[in-house]
């Protein structure tokens, strides 16, 4: 026995304005071609019977039970709770912390950071000016002492310097002085 | 550590000092403690006859280590 499927088998050409036709949207023109098929025609009027027999239930909302709606809210709150945790991964670096813990942590970083700016200063002044920390209190307070362990260098090689002072200071003296030992030493 | 030498205000001359005599200072400071006493003896009678100098000669000796230092910096 050969089946009919629903909504099937009507004429080509008049398909869409069948459609048209159960909603009675179609114009005047095309209604009145539609009127005059359909006494000929069984196909299409198998057609627009199965319009109006399915279209009605299609258009029904099945109600949904009370479970099927308690199911989807706690799914629908799951998935949300997973998308926040995809964006928000970083949290869970703190999550170890209480709530009282992020003040202190906060408050302990600013010290830190405070402290670190102070010694830092300190070390950049020390480096800069050069710090007194090594040198004893003594010396310091001492210019004397201050100013010897300046011209230490210098007093290694007073000697020398003299003898050349000397020699710059009175070049005549040097010069008679020379001749005097080469005459002597000939 | 040195002499005996009348205490002054000259705490005020360390933070006068340009970096490079801040430097000179520290190590000879150094340098001093490591020395024999005899080293040390000389130094200091150097300095004693370094005190007594004229200014005008102290000034030109002064000048004349400074450019000897400075050529064998060049060198």
């Amino acid at each position: 026995m050969k089946s009919v499927v629903p909504l099937e088998g009507a004429c080509k050409s008049f398909e869409e304005d069948l459609v048209l036709y159960y909603y009675g949207e179609n114009g005047d023109t095309d209604r009145c071609r539609v009127d005059q098929h359909l006494p000929q025609c069984a196909a299409c009027r198998r057609f627009v019977d199965d319009l109006r027999r399915l279209l009605p239930d299609m258009a029904k909302s099945e109600a949904l039970p009370q479970s099927f709606w308690d199911a989807y809210y706690r799914e629908t709150l799951a998935k949300l709770a997973e998308q926040e945790k995809r964006k928000y991964w970083w949290r869970d670096l703190f999550a170890p912390l209480k709530i009282w813990a992020v003040p202190a942590f906060g408050t302990m970083a600013v010290a830190v950071l405070a402290i670190g700016l102070v010694l830092g200063r300190g070390d950049s002044k020390r480096v800069t000016d050069g710090s007194s920390d090594a040198i004893p209190q003594a010396i310091l307070s001492d210019a004397n002492q201050l100013e010897f362990f300046e011209s230490m260098d210098m007093l290694e090689a007073l000697s020398k310097l003299e003898e050349q002072d000397e020699l710059k200071a009175d070049p005549t003296t040097n010069q008679s002085s020379k001749l005097t030992s080469l005459a002597v030493n000939a | 550590m040195l002499v005996a030498a009348p205490a002054s205000a000259a705490g005020d001359n360390w933070p006068n000092l340009s970096p490079k005599e801040k430097e000179r200072v520290r190590r000879n400071i150094d340098r001093w403690e490591k020395l024999p006493s005899q080293d040390k003896e000389r130094l200091r009678e150097e300095w004693d006859r370094w005190k007594k100098f004229p200014q005008d000669r102290r000034d030109r000796i002064k000048q004349r280590y400074d450019e000897q230092r400075r050529d064998r910096n060049n060198d």
